[in-house]
């Protein structure tokens, strides 16, 4: 029953909305979107057996992007070790992203998205002398629900399921919480963007 | 009164001037293929050895992963550097020990305006190109002072990450890059000058690369080839009248996998050379050119383990003039050149010193609207010997948006002109080698024949829809061909080679292509290609060597512009196996397979692009073997997965002229 509601209430949802590129507002890069969030890492891999992420922040910019919305954005999460043996390290990721978002009601907007960057890792161990620092390929699948409660400002909660492309891959899963405020572009920056 | 009319002329020159470098229209060219700068970056090229795995009909290898060997066309047997290369109409002599490494090419990509391949015989500049060719026409410099700049680096995935510290280490792969450029140039009226420079770095990430390397390379940190590049371009253009000066120098650490060695040997190679060419008269009436060009090749070895001495200096002086009619429905074009090499090694050399000169004639006739034909004929002198030319190309258009071509060339030519490895060590260069390695070099210096045909036919089917086909048959009589057979060496990384240089290889290659454009679908191309080349009727040496080409190459590529400034491409690609039976006696390491078979594979390169701040900035990212194959074409060559690269080209003004 509670599926059926849920199947419902999505295919309702779906039905009716209407992407937020068709709006004015959504002129390609005429809107910025700054966000800001805490993180945390939920998963549970290989990864998790030996690494424990604590809470991290993500910064991210985002603008209309003709259909849907492009992003770029940074996260950080320092990752303690379980193991004595194995050392902490500090997970840098920049990445860029599309998504489509899809505005439900007035005040509720639900986004979906690719994300495509770069995970830096910073060892706090000199064992492998000129490897203290390591980079790799991510991508990401990114989820997030908006409420606006006051116009231009809202508050999202948001999961963005990673793999890093390491020889055994590295799966986090961050469960992620923040306030998100849309702004008119500059007139120099919509100028960069175009 | 004399420098007055002189002054007088050069002002009206200036005045009424044409630049120095016109930009070429290819909308004629027949078994080509053309790229423009703005599908190269929209392809995700971002160094010179990307753009081999784009050329349609060219079958490419690379052990290293940077420097790229290619067949043309089936032109040439695979592992031989036979191709041209041409800058603006001058040839740069990039072959050696037959290798043609793109990247040694000091000019960045960002200087292109369009590259022309071709992959059947063809004649200009008062060059026979027997072998196939590659033409860089580099941008015209825009009226007004400029910088340029751009930055593009790589990353493989499979790092350890940090399970390095764990059980699950696994060996670090390291990033390719970064390639950094800059260029500022200054135009004005009909001259232009531009210089540039550039530095790009490449890491040996392969294990099995690695090991090898360490055989001799003794230096600290992972080993790496590391490549420092500058060029100048000087141009003076008039109504009748244009001059060209264009010099570049390039060196490059590189390590360079020798097979008489068995492994890589550390090396410096020093390129340089220095060119003038320019070309006086109505295009209309009669044209003079003229051409000279100085080329230098120093190889030296690298700080390493063993006492060996690479010791290989070529010095050449290419010299060329010639003149055109360009009257009515007949042309004509006569010329002379030489070529004149001085090579140095540390061992003495029956004569370093060689000489090859030339003579030709083309006579091209357009008696129709819809036929065209010409007839080429060059001599080459070399000592005693002569070596012969024929190319007879025609052009018909059998009906509306209809063409249909035919190409046919017979090459005899002598090992000298072919400026082959093997002539020098015949006249008693001995390269790095292994200390149980058995070489035997040639017993007499051969005289080659190679009759090719090529047959094609275009059509622009639909206003979306345009096509083309071609097949071509390649005969090679009295030819040479090394057979290295390798083993494992027990006491290195490495292997122990055996060459010898067999002579009186014949056999003939047969070989079809079909390619398809389609625009129906808007802000969309698609466009699929197949080629299929393989040997017949041949010796078994003959085989052997052809063996290494895949017999099938299909390419299917798709470009989405869906709104400017934006695009995403996509190539996917099918290679089918190939063959290395010099690696018959060498241990498999990809999944028990023999390491003398290369097996089929599949790859997919998606690059999204964008341009910002009115064209000042491009950035473009690709992810290549997206489908994460592991993926290699050479037997001792890197393995290659998933890697994602990047390239940020910048330009700034001041003057009129848009960026």
């Amino acid at each position: 029953m509670i599926r059926f509601a849920f199947v419902l209430a999505a295919t309702v949802a779906v039905l009716d909305a209407r992407p937020a590129a068709a709006q004015p507002a959504s002129t390609p890069f005429a809107m910025i979107e700054l966000s800001l969030a805490a993180s945390g890492d939920v998963g549970a891999s290989l990864f998790h057996d030996y690494w424990r992420g604590s809470t991290g922040a993500e910064a991210t910019f985002a603008t209309p992007f003709y259909l849907g919305t492009a992003e770029a954005g940074a996260s950080i999460h320092r990752y303690r070790a379980l193991r004595p043996d194995v050392p902490r390290f500090d997970a840098v990721s920049v990445y860029f992203g599309w998504g489509i978002p899809v505005r439900i009601t007035p005040w509720l907007a639900w986004h979906n998205g690719l994300r495509l960057g770069n995970m830096r890792m910073t060892f706090d161990d000199d064992t492998f002398k000129g490897v203290r620092n390591e980079s790799e390929l991510l991508i990401g699948l990114h989820s997030r629900v908006e409420i606006e409660p006051v116009r231009n400002w809202a508050l999202f909660a948001s999961v963005t399921v990673q793999q890093v492309y390491t020889y055994v891959r590295l799966r986090p899963v961050y469960v992620q919480g923040g306030i998100r405020h849309r702004l008119r572009s500059p007139q120099w920056l919509e100028a960069f963007l175009q | 009164m004399m420098v007055r009319l002189l002054v007088a002329l050069v002002a009206v020159g200036v005045l009424r001037a044409v630049p120095a470098t016109a930009q070429p229209s290819h909308g004629e060219e027949t078994a080509a293929q053309v790229f423009t700068a703005e599908r190269l970056e929209q392809a995700g090229v971002s160094r010179w050895s990307d753009l081999l795995e784009l050329i349609d009909g060219w079958d490419a290898h690379a052990i290293d992963g940077y420097s790229w060997s290619a067949s043309a066309g089936g032109l040439a047997p695979p592992g031989t550097a036979r191709w041209a290369v041409f800058v603006d109409g001058i040839p740069i002599d990039l072959a050696s020990f037959d290798r043609i490494s793109l990247n040694l090419l000091p000019i960045h990509l960002a200087q292109v305006d369009s590259i022309l391949v071709l992959r059947a015989p063809d004649f200009r500049e008062g060059v026979f190109a027997a072998a196939g060719a590659l033409h860089v026409y580099t941008r015209k410099p825009a009226r007004r002072v400029e910088v340029r700049g751009s930055i593009s680096a790589g990353n493989e995935v499979n790092d350890p990450g940090p399970f390095r510290y764990t059980e699950h280490a696994s060996p670090n792969i390291d990033r390719s890059g970064p390639l950094l450029f800059a260029e500022g140039s200054l135009a004005g009226g009909p001259a232009f000058a531009r210089f540039s420079i550039q530095s790009d770095e490449h890491h040996a990430t392969d294990e099995r690369i690695i090991e090898r390397v360490r055989v001799l390379y003794r230096q600290d940190g992972p080993p790496r080839l590391q490549q420092t590049a500058h060029a100048l371009q000087l141009g003076l253009g008039g109504p009748h009248a244009r001059h060209l000066v264009l010099a570049g120098w390039t060196k490059f650490n590189d390590l360079r996998f020798t097979e008489t060695y068995g492994a890589e040997v550390p090396t410096t190679h020093r390129f340089r050379f220095a060119a003038l060419r320019g070309e006086v008269g109505d295009d209309a009436t009669v044209a003079l050119g003229y051409r000279a060009s100085y080329t230098r090749h120093a190889l030296d070895l690298r700080p390493n383990r063993d006492t060996l001495a690479f010791g290989f200096a070529q010095e050449q002086l290419n010299v060329h003039v010639g003149a055109r009619t360009g009257a009515g429905a007949f042309r004509g074009a006569l010329g002379t050149g030489l070529r004149y090499y001085l090579t140095s090694t540390p061992m003495p050399l029956r004569d370093p010193s060689l000489l090859v000169t030339n003579a030709y004639a083309r006579l091209a006739a357009h008696p129709s609207t819809w036929s065209r034909a010409a007839l080429t004929a060059y001599v080459s002198h070399t000592y005693d010997r002569l070596g012969t030319r024929l190319l007879a190309e025609l052009d018909v258009l059998p009906a509306r948006r209809h063409r249909a071509w035919l190409r046919a060339a017979l090459v005899r030519e002598t090992i000298e002109e072919q400026d082959s490895p093997w002539y020098w060590i015949a006249q008693g260069y001995r390269p790095p080698q292994h200390a149980e390695a058995v070489v035997e070099g040639l017993s007499f210096l051969p005289l080659t024949t190679t009759a090719t045909t090529d047959l094609g036919w275009s059509a622009r089917l639909h206003r979306h829809v345009y096509a083309e086909a071609a097949g071509r048959y390649r005969r090679f009589a009295g030819h040479y061909a090394p057979q290295v057979r390798f083993v494992d060496d027990s006491t290195s990384a490495g292997y122990i080679p055996g060459v010898r240089v067999a002579t009186g290889v014949s056999g003939t290659v047969l070989g079809a292509a079909l390619q398809v454009r389609f625009t129906g679908v808007d802000r969309l191309e698609q466009r699929l290609y197949y080629d299929y080349t393989r040997p017949l009727w041949s010796n078994p040496t003959f085989w052997a060597t052809w063996s290494a080409q895949p017999w099938h190459q299909a390419s299917y590529d798709v470009l989405y512009t869906p709104v400017p400034r934006f695009s995403l491409h996509a190539r996917l690609r099918y290679r089918s196996a190939s063959y290395w039976p010099g690696f018959e006696g060498v241990e498999g390491d990809m999944s028990g397979s023999a390491a003398a078979r290369i097996p089929p594979s599949w790859l997919l390169d998606v690059t999204a692009r964008k341009r910002f701040w009115g064209d000042r900035l491009r950035a473009g990212v690709t992810l290549h073997n997206l489908l994460n194959e592991p993926y290699r074409t050479h037997p001792a060559g890197a393995v290659t997965d998933l890697y994602v690269t990047f390239r940020l080209d910048v330009a700034f003004g001041v003057g009129a002229a848009a960026p």
